[in-house]
């Protein structure tokens, strides 16, 4: 049974980011905003949070910090993309090369420095039950992520913000002439997105592994995108997605010290494969259909009479 | 005569005040609290004792042309002094020394070496050794685990002779090594650390440039052990101590044999007794009569009256490698690519 | 809607806010709980001190002064000063090997430094040397250094060289419960500390930041001896100071940015209306690529300007080293080989609409594949055709690396911007279970480094740079007759151009799409070829350092004109070697370059759309 908890330990801790980075990714792009940046949202949150921390010692203000960064970087995508219709698979990808290279700049002071990680807190009473302890004895990131999941989940799923957010990114056309607004639905989700982006790399340097290295998300940003679309635009699917990868990385070791000896370069394709196969097994241009995926993502929303 | 014409140039930069430029490049960023952090220490070191030399470095040089090209760039820049320190610039250093044959060109760790270019090493398996004692002390369940970066005769050496160390003290004991295949991707790391002490290991060693690991271990409440550089700030309960590298006097007298001329294409390859490895502070929760052992052995490698890789020693299979009585040359050190017995853990098959 | 985001602005801008009063609180806690202990242990200090006999003035001084021996004579020099100014009767010294140096041998070996404990110097101090003990050792980095210890009362102070951070530990290891020491800070500064370790013991770092005074700070009253007791905090200031900077040079820009963006289009009653797009002439095109040029110099300059160095020479000295000295242009011209061919394929890629981001996955496999097939196939044949078959394997391979994803598009509607960026770690582990495996060269003594290819492109005269350079214009001009004067290039125009559109005019989009992505692959595995030929020669770990994505900035850039890729991409490969320049010359951080990466193409496709749609800023409501 030890074993299991502490896979199944292993494979939240692993997950949390991967959950962050692929709830505002999902938040996005249900307005139908294609965000490819996250790679660099997520070194950006990770970098500030770091530095905050490391500055004043509380990692509450390091976390607040990383998500109004993420915040202001999902604001200044909207920007691009929804007001000025900029090609978003271009915008995406020189946020992830801004992002990493600013992450580099602000980051250079602060590679080697510790910081008081955040702590690891058992729930009292879930905290013993074996198996479900595996849930409670984690750090305060991983159960605000179990909060930040909860409210996506409802938002998305129950409310009428949810059904308008799905419909901008499914028809903006309609929507806008039901009298929603397209652009502020975007707007919103972009940078709120991106607030959530950053605070899967925050995760990372404030509590997975605390310290600040350059590129230290190492492509989890990529992976994130593929749980989105794995998910199909749900949050409980997204859920799952985000730990399975988890514990596909978690396993990795866990295989490799029982000696089956299979070339470990080779093991550490399996991740990039499994997601390739994923995509294949899913991604349909007809599942996507089926399952509701946003009809009009990627696409800038430009009125009548202006195109 | 082109050694005349440098010891020429040399002087008369002397004269003019000027000091010796000397580049370095890094393959990794300065601040990894690990291997090019070491180096850049050494770097420190050396313009603080040799006022007159003017230094300057690459840092996170991709091995390859990449490579090359930086070497190039110190070399027509009037560096006159390069150290070069990862293996994989062999190629790049010998391509840009033929370049410039005025410029000396040092590369860590490789075994290539021109007229003008020389290279260097530190037995850092003598530290491994020590700390493999601690760490064999240590230990209560007999099982230590080894975060290893990439399958390299380099990292092969560090485990055995840490091997070595640890059964020297406890015979039962037994290193599971696994492989993370980067040498500075902390959040991998520290996951290889969790697995292996969930697999039951009670100390936490690993040859990686970050200290995840050691944080994973305090996090765990078990011991661990550093590499590269002192981690104990990273992880201050749990770290016992740290196989280091302190390359500063070897930088110095390198860098005073090239000003005062009497530099000449070798091959270095020093240990404790030129202290260029070292152990960091040990943990005080080790028994006094461990840390005994351990000044001993380190006495013995100080006055060089110890070797670790002598005979019998037989590989993981089981199988004779060094007879009783035999000691392994330097050569047979160098490219050590089987693991000794007591390693839990496989090598990629090599190419032969 | 309009509520909801101002909730979640208010409540973000609130959690700043209160995550500044919530530390605030917390420093404030610090002092507070620990001020008051250590106020009255100072009271007692400044007591015990005035009744010590010691010219601590002159003791600290001499101390800070000097720090690191090159030998033991110097040592001796810097105990016989002590001992002049100190007037002490008993000094101590040994050095490392319990060999005798100066005045008294101790009666007792030196036990290691983590086992003095604080007991151990109260017993030397009182029992043995009367009050002043002085040694020297070697420290594990091989330095000389001293150390003076002295009790006041039942504490016992230690003034050592250490660097802070590691300071704290040591104290923390050894028990000491509070120590004064002489400390050189992070950014070198000298100085003394006062730590303790009685308080939280998770504070310690901080605690003994808190108090450390700079020597100056150190007051002497009628030449005795007072250390300010004031525990506010000098450090206290510094760490608001240097909070109010980060705000300042960051947070505060990004405040004013998300403010002014919200409230101008979030919020208030304007709106940005882009016209019906106009079609970009070639001169607003050139235009739009000069203009990402100079918007992200002058990014990179205000860089320079923050870290305090002159733009204007940093300019200078970047093109002057890419463009006109001849190891930049060396350096410039080898790198912009691959990263112009494979450009000039990415072009056709994204000019049929494929977003081919495998570029870098691509050339790899070319790399692997010439040495595969040179090195353990065509080891013996004649040189020409070792490369010209080689040439087309690789090429071969490459487009093989982007099949899956072009299939995968086509018959399954899968992104092929994650699947080839997918095959890009694929290809990289791939090259790395090959050079520590089975490709590993026997004579390179287990090195992760395979056979150098048997042929090499030699170099043209003069230049000093490989023949493999005259691939570029061939294969750019091969390319852009493609895509301009066959039916290919105008299907994968009309592809591009509108999907839907060209199938109804009957255009084979699957096929052009396949065919397009497979050539830009095709290109990108002959880059690889001709790098390997040319400069890598063997294959190792990371040998690319992100060619594949620098080619997408450049096709991008050159508006997927194979031709304008042959001026730009040596340009831009220039412009990152004149970026690495400052590197050495400044010591400016590496990273910058691919920010400056970012700012271009951010800049390049706004410039574009602003010529594009002519945006107006209008009031909403008016349509």
């Amino acid at each position: 049974m030890e074993t299991v908890d502490a896979l199944l330990q292993a494979t939240i801790r692993a997950g949390t980011p991967l959950l962050y980075a692929a709830l505002g990714e999902l938040v996005t792009e249900k307005s139908g905003v294609l965000n490819l940046g996250v790679e660099g949202f997520m070194l950006m949150g990770a970098v500030s949070g770091f530095i905050v921390t490391n500055i004043t010692g509380s990692a509450f203000m390091g976390i607040c910090v990383a998500a109004f960064v993420g915040f202001t970087m999902g604001t200044l995508y909207a920007f691009l993309t929804v007001e000025f219709a900029l090609n978003q698979v271009v915008t995406g990808l020189a946020f992830v090369l801004g992002g990493t290279g600013l992450s580099g700049f602000l980051g250079k002071g602060y590679i080697g420095k510790t910081i008081s990680q955040v702590p690891v807190w058992t729930v009292p009473v879930l905290g013993k039950i074996p198996v479900i302890r595996a849930f409670f004895t984690q750090d305060w990131l991983v159960y605000f992520s179990y909060l930040l999941f909860l409210l996506v989940w409802l938002v998305v799923k129950k409310t009428r913000i949810g059904m308008e957010l799905s419909a901008v990114g499914e028809n903006p056309r309609s929507a806008d002439s039901a009298g929603i607004s397209v652009y502020r639905y975007r707007f919103l989700a972009s940078a709120l997105g991106g607030a959530l982006m950053a605070l899967g790399g925050a995760h990372i340097s404030l509590a997975y592994a605390p310290m600040w290295v350059e590129n230290m998300t190492a492509g989890r940003g990529w992976i994130a995108l593929v749980i989105v679309i794995f998910a199909f635009w749900d949050p409980l699917r997204a859920l799952f997605g985000a730990y399975l990868f988890g514990g596909v990385s978690a396993l990795q070791y866990r295989v490799q010290t029982l000696n089956i000896g299979v070339s470990p370069y080779i093991l550490g394709m399996l991740p990039y494969l499994v997601t390739i196969g994923v995509m294949i097994f899913f991604s349909s241009e007809r599942a996507r259909r089926l399952l509701g995926a946003p009809s009009s993502l990627g696409k800038p929303y430009l009125r009548e009479g202006e195109k | 005569m082109r050694k005349a014409g440098l010891l020429a140039v040399v002087l008369l930069a002397v004269a003019l005040g000027f000091g010796l430029k000397v580049g370095f490049v890094y393959v990794g960023p300065v601040g990894d609290a690990g291997w090019s952090y070491a180096h850049d220490q050494g770097r420190q070191y050396l313009e603080k004792v040799l006022p007159g030399v003017e230094t300057a470095y690459f840092e996170s040089v991709p091995e390859g042309v990449e490579a090359t090209v930086k070497l190039r760039q110190l070399a027509a820049s009037g560096f006159e002094l390069i150290y070069a320190t990862s293996y994989g610039y062999m190629d790049s250093v010998l391509e840009v020394a033929k370049e410039f044959p005025n410029t000396i060109f040092m590369h860590c760790s490789g075994f290539k070496r021109a007229e003008n270019v020389g290279t260097y090493f530190g037995r850092i398996y003598q530290a491994d050794f020590l700390v493999g004692i601690v760490a064999g002390a240590m230990t209560k369940s007999n099982l230590i685990g080894y975060v290893a970066p990439h399958p390299i005769p380099e990292v092969v050496r560090g485990i055995n002779a840490f091997t070595l160390g640890a059964r020297l003290v406890n015979p039962n004991a037994k290193v599971k090594v696994v492989w993370v295949n980067a040498w500075f991707d902390p959040a991998t790391e520290k996951e290889a650390a969790l697995s292996l002490i969930e697999a039951g290991c009670d100390v936490i060693a690993h040859g990686q440039d970050s200290p995840a690991a050691n944080q994973a271990a305090q996090e765990k409440g078990v011991w661990s052990i550093g590499y590269n550089t002192d981690m104990s700030k990273f992880a201050p309960e749990s770290h016992l101590t740290a196989a280091i590298w302190n390359w500063g006097p070897l930088y110095v007298e390198i860098t005073k044999s090239v000003m005062d001329g009497t530099w000449k294409s070798e091959d270095l390859w020093p240990g404790f007794e030129k202290g260029v490895v070292d152990i960091a502070p040990i943990h005080p929760a080790v028994p006094k009569s461990v840390v005994k052992l351990v000044e001993t052995y380190k006495y013995l490698f100080q006055k060089g009256e110890y070797k670790v890789f002598k005979g019998p020693l037989y590989d993981n299979e089981g199988n004779l490698r060094v007879k009783e009585g035999e000691v392994m040359t330097d050569h047979e050190i160098w490219d050590m690519y089987w693991f000794v017995q007591g390693v839990e853990g496989s090598l990629p098959s090599s190419g032969e | 809607m309009k509520h909801l985001g101002f909730i979640f602005l208010a409540a973000l801008v609130a959690a700043v806010i209160l995550s500044f009063y919530a530390y605030r609180v917390e420093s404030g806690n610090i002092v507070e709980s620990g001020g008051e202990e250590l106020k009255e242990t100072l009271s007692e200090l400044e007591i015990a001190l005035s009744e010590s006999l010691y010219d601590i003035k002159q003791l600290i001084e001499s101390s800070t002064q000097s720090v690191i021996f090159d030998n033991e004579n110097d040592i001796r020099r810097w105990m016989q000063t002590i001992l002049d100014k100190t007037g002490a009767s008993d000094i101590y010294c040994i050095l490392p090997d319990g060999e005798k140096v100066y005045v008294y041998e101790l009666p007792f070996a030196l036990p290691s430094i983590d086992e003095r404990m604080e007991d151990w110097y109260q017993n030397v101090i009182t029992k043995e040397s009367g009050g002043l003990l002085v040694f020297g050792w070697k420290d594990v980095r091989g330095e000389y250094a001293v150390e003076i210890a002295f009790a006041v009362g039942d504490l016992v102070f230690r003034i050592s060289e250490y660097p802070l951070e590691r300071f704290s530990s040591l104290l923390k290891r050894e028990g000491f419960r509070l120590t004064l020491a002489a400390m050189t800070d992070k950014v070198g500064r000298k100085g003394l500390a006062l730590a303790s370790n009685v308080y939280k013991t998770g504070t310690l770092l901080e605690f003994s930041q808190a108090i450390s005074l700079r020597l100056e700070d150190v007051s002497f009253l009628d030449g005795e001896p007072v250390l300010v007791g004031e525990l506010d905090p000098l450090w206290m200031e510094e760490k608001r100071t240097q909070i109010r900077t980060f705000w300042t040079n960051v947070g505060l820009g990004a405040i004013l940015v998300i403010l002014a963006l919200w409230l101008l289009f979030f919020f208030r009653k304007y709106k940005l209306v882009l016209q019906s797009p106009l079609a970009l002439s070639t001169r607003q095109q050139i235009l739009a690529s000069i203009i990402a040029v100079i918007v992200s110099l002058g990014a990179l300059s205000a860089l320079v300007f923050i870290l305090g160095r002159s733009p204007i020479n940093a300019l200078r000295e970047m093109f002057s080293w890419a463009f006109l000295t001849r190891t930049g242009i060396i350096e410039t011209l080898t790198r912009s080989v691959p990263v112009t061919l494979i450009a000039a394929g990415l072009c056709v890629a994204f000019e049929a609409g494929m977003w081919n981001i495998g570029g870098e996955g691509q050339f790899i496999i070319g790399a692997i594949a010439t040495t595969g097939f040179s090195v353990f196939l065509f080891r013996e044949w004649p040189a020409p055709f070792v490369l010209i078959l080689t040439f087309l394997i690789a090429s071969l391979a490459g487009a093989l690396w982007a099949l899956g994803p072009a299939v995968m598009k086509v018959k399954l509607g899968v992104s092929e911007i994650l699947s080839t960026l997918m095959l890009n770690y694929v290809a990289l582990k791939l090259l790395d279970y090959l050079v520590y495996g089975p490709w590993k060269s026997a004579e390179v003594k287990n090195f992760p480094l395979t056979d150098p290819v048997p042929v090499t492109l030699g170099k043209i005269p003069i230049l000093n740079v490989h023949w493999g350079v005259l691939s570029i214009p061939i294969v750019a001009v091969f390319v852009w007759f493609l895509m301009r004067a066959s039916i290919f290039g105008f299907e994968w125009k009309a592809t591009g151009l509108g999907f839907e559109a060209a199938r109804q005019a009957g255009i084979p989009v699957d096929k052009s799409q396949v065919f397009s992505l497979l050539l830009s692959g095709a290109v990108a595995g002959l880059a690889g070829a001709v790098h390997m030929f040319g400069a890598q020669y063997v294959l190792q770990h990371g040998f690319s350092p992100g060619y594949g994505y620098t080619a997408i900035i450049v096709a991008f850039i050159s508006n997927l004109n194979p031709l304008a890729v042959l001026l730009t991409g040596p340009l831009i490969t220039g412009l990152f070697v004149g970026n690495a320049r400052l590197e050495l010359t400044m010591n400016f951080p590496v990273s910058v370059s691919y920010l400056v990466q970012g700012i271009i193409l951010v800049s390049l496709i706004l410039v574009r759309n602003v010529f594009l749609y002519n945006p107006r800023i209008v009031k909403r409501g008016v349509n």
